[in-house]
């Protein structure tokens, strides 16, 4: 391939298990996100579902503007719900991946903070919603 | 002593690679993508020398980079994903029926897998698989594209530089 099999060096660019891999792999992504958008689809009230350490902390409809903070060991994030999303607006992580990604609308995302092992997503099927938070 | 100050410099490659990639912000929205270009420099030295040179290099650029840029975390994450990264590679090498390229795609996806992997067991939610397809496309460009350059590095770079004569 690329007509460079004459040269010296190690072996060919591609060989045929190379293409069949790539195959795979985009079999693979394909298939994800095929998954991914068939999770994703709104079937009703959306809300917001907060999880620390595999734990669900709070479950809160997207109604109305709202912010939470969430503590790990001393630490924080601090979370903004609004009509139509949420974003992680504060936090004092280390690398503050989690307020870099921004507002998220989409049902099925979610911004996570390795660190404080923070999990928030949009949950599109809400139907035993239950509003864990009162103030 | 050549082959020494070869691996010497091969590590201090990975090392500025892995330093400088980190101020390219790719997809700030997705956590752990990145181009991974130290991985060129395992995949050349794999090639050009073997596996035992290859895993001194790996160990030594993530100890290294852990040290002086990262905490635990960071050594944890990277370190899962190498390790497992650098046996896939071994095997598929050792099988002889991929190239230098597929090896290095192979490698690539495995190690954003494994570090995903290592995400979902220590923050304990599968909501992280959103993610999967992303790291998945991420991991096999950034594999195809080190693979390239480390099998070019490997077939321009004469022997008689690397290795005594």
């Amino acid at each position: 391939m690329f007509g460079c099999d004459k040269m010296k060096g190690s072996g060919r660019w591609f060989k045929r298990a190379d293409i069949y891999l790539l195959a795979a792999i985009f079999m693979c992504v394909i298939m994800a996100f095929a998954f991914h958008f068939l999770l994703g689809r709104n079937d009703g009230a959306e809300c917001v579902v907060i999880e620390q350490d595999g734990e669900v902390l709070y479950r809160i409809p997207l109604t109305k503007l709202r912010q939470i903070t969430v503590e790990w060991q001393d630490e924080y994030n601090v979370i903004r719900i609004e009509e139509d999303g949420f974003s992680v607006i504060e936090a004092d992580c280390p690398d503050l991946l989690c307020v870099q990604q921004g507002k998220v609308t989409e049902a099925g995302t979610s911004v996570i903070c390795l660190p404080h092992r923070l999990v928030v997503y949009i949950d599109g099927d809400s139907e035993n919603t239950v509003d864990a938070l009162t103030d | 002593m050549r082959k020494t100050a070869v691996l010497g410099m091969l590590t201090c490659a990975a090392l500025m690679l892995s330093w400088a990639e980190s101020f390219l912000p790719i997809a700030p929205t997705i956590p752990g993508i990145r181009l991974g270009l130290a991985n060129m420099m395992v995949v050349f030295c794999l090639y050009r020398f073997g596996w035992r040179e290859a895993a001194m290099i790996n160990a030594a650029r993530i100890l290294l980079s852990a040290f002086l840029f990262g905490n635990f975390s960071v050594l944890l994450y990277s370190t899962m994903g190498a390790v497992c990264a650098f046996f896939v590679m071994l095997l598929m090498k050792q099988s002889g029926l991929f190239s230098t390229v597929g090896v290095s795609i192979g490698g690539g996806v495995i190690h954003n897998m494994a570090q995903l992997l290592l995400a979902m067991v220590i923050v304990q939610t599968v909501q992280i698989s959103f993610y999967l397809p992303w790291l998945l496309a991420s991991g096999c460009l950034t594999g195809l594209f080190n693979g390239v350059a480390a099998n070019a590095a490997d077939r321009l770079l004469p022997k008689r530089f690397t290795m005594k004569e």
